[in-house]
């Protein structure tokens, strides 16, 4: 744990990624949100969200509802329990390492 | 399912969530203020409404409360709504159409509630106009906040009012019976099947 770049025990690879992890903060402020407002607020592509959101999706982190708007699809994205507890214990395990390092969070 | 990371990239990557939860945060906190305001106006119409309607206020006063409502409480509102140039969720969407039907019901059934001698509130030439162009002003403003749907709905009511004006009252009150209670069910259709869509297969 002291060493710079040293595996950490459970620190969860899936929510690491800067992206994802942007993904789960707002769902979890929001419970849910769709496809344009991911994209306006973590200001990534189409491709990019779309293949974030499938690794959380695959992990249950998320649940996807796509629905239409008329003649437009539409995607939803909601946090499941399982979600906002994994993003709970990441912010946890990141708080303790920096205690770990004697550092202020 | 282990990552590798530093203290300090752990620090940053913390300070990452927490701008971000605060920028998120003051974004729900501004929609629920919209919606709060969006509720206030509609709700002190619809008082105005009753004020003007049971102690049987001159059409001129009536005129007079009305415009006096909107001006007290919409213009600030429109300033405030329109300096948070942030989007609305698609909860607050659902939202604001709630308060739409809910306001369209309320107009309704105030055009159904007899007085005491029996007769229809709204039989006044002038209030028949009043009520749905207010309640179509209402859905335009709620469209500044929540896009162009509620927009052409209050613009369709206002129009639907105005068409009204020119027909014989008979025709009149039925031409507004059957275009707000149309108005309603067409809303009632569109949420019901934006419920049960299939699934799209892209995003």
């Amino acid at each position: 744990v002291t060493d710079a770049g040293a595996p950490l025990p459970n620190l969860d690879e899936t929510l690491h990624a800067r992206a994802r992890l942007g993904i789960m903060t707002l769902l979890v402020q929001w419970g849910k949100g769709d496809f344009p407002t991911l994209k306006k607020f973590l200001d990534l592509t189409d491709g990019n969200l779309g293949a974030h959101i499938r690794v959380l999706d695959e992990a249950g982190y998320v649940t996807v509802d796509k629905t239409f708007a008329g003649r437009k699809p539409k995607t939803t994205v909601k946090v499941t329990a399982a979600g906002r507890k994994a993003f709970q214990a990441y912010l946890a395990e990141l708080q303790r390492l920096i205690e770990l390092a004697g550092d202020k969070p | 399912m282990n990552a590798p990371i530093d203290p300090l990239e752990a620090k940053g990557t913390l300070e990452y969530v927490r701008d971000l939860m605060q920028r998120t945060r003051t974004t729900v906190e501004d929609s629920w203020r919209a919606l709060v305001r969006i509720g206030l106006w509609q709700f002190l119409g619809l008082i105005g409404i009753f004020v003007i309607v049971r102690w049987d206020l001159d059409p001129k006063y009536a005129n007079w409360t009305w415009h006096a409502l909107f001006v007290v409480t919409v213009l600030p509102g429109i300033l405030l709504g329109r300096s948070r140039r942030k989007p609305p969720t698609d909860l607050d969407r659902r939202r604001s159409i709630a308060l739409l039907v809910f306001v369209l019901v309320a107009g309704a059934v105030l055009f159904l509630i007899p007085d005491d001698e029996g007769a229809m509130w709204f039989t006044g030439d002038g209030l028949l106009l009043y009520v749905p162009v207010f309640v179509g002003c209402l859905c335009i403003l709620d469209g500044l906040f929540f896009g162009k749907t509620a927009i052409a709905l209050g613009a369709w009511v206002i129009g639907a009012a105005v068409a009204g004006r020119f027909m014989p009252l008979e025709v009149r009150l039925l031409w507004m019976a059957f275009a707000f209670g149309g108005t309603l069910t067409a809303v009632g259709f569109v949420l019901r099947r934006r419920l049960r869509t299939p699934e799209a297969t892209t995003s």
